[in-house]
């Protein structure tokens, strides 16, 4: 207390009026000034203060506050000045002007610190054209702003834009899938329903990828496994082996198409028939990566195929083989479509000239001009069928009496889609006829001779037994006679042995004389020309056959003769077979046979000449002996008969070689019947 | 054997050949038989002499070729002489066919007819020689032990007895008494008497003669 009474006490000092000596105008001058300045001093700092708050954004504005410091201490040494006029407290003004002292040093310092940084600041200029800078700078900057903006805008557009599409893309998506799951179900059932199996073969990797039902068809289970080609062959019979190997290979490249049927072998046993296609993946480079494609079970098919084939072959074979009958087919308006060999046996035109061709021309002027075949079709269309014998006409031109049927062909719905027509050859069905009587015929001659042969035989074994023990019997007594003591009575009972024999063996002759000649004839009147005629109804087609043409002659109204008609009929039949044999072997001229007969003075006459080898002089005597032949397979009986009997009828039975004609004549005259 | 005199057998329906047949074989020397049929022959007891048979092809009921086919069925080796009144070709080819000695056709030749005879009676002989030998032998074969029956082919194929004894795990001294034994109940005088009977009896045929014997 005591120093701050010390300090504001004025001591033993005078204040500062009493330098002025109290002059009014000298004191008020420095009372004035020093008020003024420190009025200023004192109010800067507040302005700094003002300013510093705010701009608070200045560089340096704690130098403002040293500034407001330093100048606040000013003020307040000129403000002591006016105190110090009245009071002398130069202590506490000393005071004041050691603190503005401190505080101008310091601000000095610090501002000579700062002065580079004071100087680095820009200048108002440096700022105005930085300013300016900035301010193009910005405008640029908007611009460009305002560009990108209108560019964000245009992507925004776009944007949009391609979302719609999106939508739009994934709703058509969805639908395309939606599609895909529909057709895969589809083609899922349509595999079921068709029995199709779908196969994918990555070549690459050689993995096999199959359907369920690709796998149905292996007779396998259906599963995921992947099996690779070798496994795949191994279930394919081994007969079709290679030639699926062969396929798979020649279809592997660009644009190769897999096409192959073979036979599976099924794990059960049962063997089937799988058609398969497929076709070959490449890459750019050509080379195959995959083979995908399709499998069928074509058991069925292949067999029905078959079957329907087979039974085609059998009715293609059983018509055309029909010989006998032109079968053949006409179209709805009777052009002929179908020819079998039977047609064109019978009537001549190969199937490829006739096909194509009218039936007409199997007609006649005469039924073209009444217009028949297409009477014959309207009628075979109307009721059916068409039936009728008439006269057709070969290739050649002959005709031929034909019996032809026409029958009508509908589809199934009804519709005349032509006709099936069935010839038959008359004149050939007679003829055949003809062939079957000659055949009986023959057999006839045949059963005739080979009872001969019997005869024969029986005849021989019958004369041969008694001629046996005749030899034998003499033969022994021939050794017995020669023995030292012949035995007597042996010899007398072989010689009456033998003497049995040979009666026997006579007996034996004369019975088969009495069975051929079968005692006297059973006579009554008979017409010669009948009995020929009768005989030639009894080898029908005997003639033809032989190709021998006959020649009769025969005179009407003979005399009737007593007689056995049979024993006649058998002379004639077999100077007639003769003849006929004794022309079989002659190639070079004509086989003619004539028959003639004629009234001769006591009765008639009947010959019979051939053009056959003829006979030999010498033999003309001996021909009608018993067993006389000059046929390689005769017995010798039939002439010697033949004159035996014609001699029972009183008449006679010569031969004769006319000069005049080759081969042989042979006439037997008969006396008129009484 | 005992040598009986040969017996001709004729079988004809026709007496009086039958009669003439027995007259010309008795001035000959023969002893002939006569039957009328087929089913007479075969139910008429034969001799053990040997013969043969005059058959005629035609006969009532069963026929000479039907008898000829009995007589075989029956193992009878009585040879053939057909005789028929009327023959052929095809009725001779079968006759010879099934082994008949001769086929004639009536009337006979007499020296054709006694030839044949003679030819069958000699065949039958040498037939009956045979099958009385190899009776014989397998008679005294049957004699034989199994283990005289197992030395035996051995023996007679030409092994040596040290051979026959290795194959059948014995001794030879063994061996040697068994092919005595054979030697005696066989009746055989020598090794080539012995291998002839084993030939006869079809033994000697099953072993091969692989030590080249000779066989005299």
């Amino acid at each position: 207390m005591q120093f701050l009474d010390a300090l504001f006490s004025s001591g033993p000092f005078m204040p500062h009026g009493y330098c002025y000596m109290w002059v009014p105008g000298l004191v008020w001058l420095h009372v004035i000034s020093d008020s003024l300045i420190a009025l200023a001093y004192l109010s800067i700092p507040f302005t700094l203060a003002y300013f510093v708050r705010r701009r608070t954004d200045l560089p340096f504005n704690w130098m403002f506050l040293c500034f407001g410091v330093f100048i606040l201490a000013c003020g307040a040494t000129h403000t002591m000045e006016v105190w110090n006029l009245w009071h002398a407290d130069y202590w506490v003004a000393g005071g004041v002007k050691a603190v503005t002292a401190i505080a101008s040093l310091a601000t000095a310092a610090l501002l000579v610190k700062l002065v580079p940084h004071a100087v680095a600041l820009p200048s108002p200029a440096a700022l105005r054209i930085e300013i300016a800078e900035r301010t193009r700078a910005e405008e640029a900057l908007k611009l460009a702003k305002s560009e990108l903006e209108l560019r964000v805008e245009e992507r925004t557009a776009e944007l949009k834009r391609v979302n719609e599409d999106l939508v739009l893309e994934i709703d058509r998506c969805q639908a395309i899938e939606q599609n895909l799951r529909d057709s895969e179900e589809q083609l899922r059932l349509a595999q079921e329903a068709s029995g199709v199996g779908v196969w994918d073969w990555d070549t690459r990797s050689d993995r096999v990828k199959w359907s369920d039902q690709t796998f149905r068809i292996f007779g396998l289970q259906p599963s995921e496994q992947e099996l690779d080609e070798s496994s795949f062959l191994k279930m394919i019979h081994p007969e079709d082996r290679a030639a699926v190997k062969l396929a798979i290979r020649e279809a592997l490249r660009p644009g190769g198409e897999f096409d192959a049927e073979y036979r599976v072998q099924r794990p059960d046993g049962s063997m089937r028939w799988v058609l398969a296609q497929g076709r070959t993946h490449c890459d750019s480079k050509g080379s195959p990566f995959r083979m995908i494609g399709l499998c069928l079970d074509c058991t069925e098919r292949r067999q029905a195929a078959e079957e329907l084939r087979r039974s085609e072959v059998r009715f293609r074979l059983l018509v055309e083989g029909i010989a006998d009958y032109a079968v053949y087919m006409l179209d709805a308006d009777g052009f002929v479509s179908s020819w079998n060999s039977g047609a064109e046996r019978i009537k001549g035109y190969s199937a490829e000239e006739i096909i194509g061709q009218h039936y007409s021309c199997f007609y006649g002027d005469e039924d073209l001009r009444k217009g028949k075949p297409a009477m014959a079709l309207r009628e075979a269309a109307g009721t059916g069928r068409f039936e009728e014998d008439g006269w057709r006409v070969r290739k050649d031109g002959s005709r031929f009496q034909a019996n032809a049927i026409l029958t009508a062909l509908h589809d199934p719905k009804g519709k005349l889609v032509g006709f099936a027509k069935i010839t038959r050859d008359l004149t050939e069905g007679r003829r055949a006829e003809d062939a079957v009587q000659a055949t009986q015929a023959e057999l006839a001659r045949v059963v005739r001779v080979s009872t001969l042969g019997e005869l024969t035989a029986s005849i021989a074994h019958e004369v041969n037994q008694p001629l046996s023990a005749i030899v034998t019997n003499a033969n022994a007594c021939c050794r017995i006679l020669a023995s030292p003591a012949p035995d007597i009575d042996d010899v007398r009972q072989a010689l009456t042995e033998i003497v049995e024999a040979g009666t026997r063996a006579g007996e034996i002759i004369s019975h088969i004389r009495a069975l051929v000649k079968k005692g006297a004839p059973q006579k009554s009147p008979v017409d010669i020309n009948l009995v020929i005629q009768e005989v030639l109804n009894l080898i029908p087609g005997v003639l033809e056959n032989q190709h021998v043409s006959l020649e009769m002659e025969l005179r009407p109204s003979l005399p009737a003769v007593l007689g056995d008609r049979v024993q006649l009929q058998q002379v004639v039949l077999n100077l007639i077979m003769n003849g006929i044999e004794a022309m079989s072997a002659i190639p070079d001229r004509p086989r003619a046979l004539v028959i003639r007969s004629d009234a001769r003075e006591s009765g008639l006459e009947v010959t019979v000449q051939d053009s056959g080898i003829g006979l030999d002089p010498p033999n003309i005597d001996h021909i009608f002996d018993t067993f006389f032949t000059t046929k390689p397979n005769g017995m010798g009986m039939g002439l010697s008969i033949c004159r035996s009997i014609i001699e029972a009828h009183r008449g006679r039975l010569w031969a004769s070689q006319d000069p005049a004609v080759q081969g042989a004549t042979f006439r037997f005259s008969l006396p008129a019947g009484a | 054997m005992k040598a009986s005199s040969p017996i001709v057998y004729v079988v004809d329906d026709e007496p009086s050949v039958c009669l003439s047949l027995k007259r010309l074989l008795r001035s000959v020397g023969l002893e002939a038989r006569t039957f009328g049929s087929a089913l007479e022959f075969l139910h008429n007891k034969r001799s053990d002499a040997p013969g043969c048979l005059i058959l005629d092809v035609r006969l009532p009921g069963l026929s000479g070729l039907d008898l000829q086919a009995e007589l075989a069925a029956r193992k009878i080796t009585l040879p053939i002489i057909f005789v028929t009144g009327h023959g052929d070709i095809p009725m001779s080819v079968r006759a010879m066919k099934a082994g008949a000695v001769e086929f004639l056709t009536k009337p006979f030749r007499e020296q054709e007819l006694l030839e044949a005879i003679q030819r069958a009676i000699d065949q039958d002989g040498i037939t009956r020689q045979h099958s009385a030998e190899l009776r014989a032998l397998q008679e005294r074969y049957a004699l034989l032990t199994p283990r005289e029956r197992e030395v035996f082919p051995r023996v007679a194929s030409g092994l040596l007895n040290k051979q026959v004894a290795a194959e059948l795990g014995t001794s030879e001294k063994t061996i040697k008494f068994h092919r005595g034994q054979v030697m005696q109940k066989m009746e055989a005088e020598s090794l080539a008497d012995l291998i002839r009977m084993a030939e006869k009896l079809g033994l000697s045929s099953n072993w091969p003669r692989s030590y080249g014997t000779k066989v005299p």
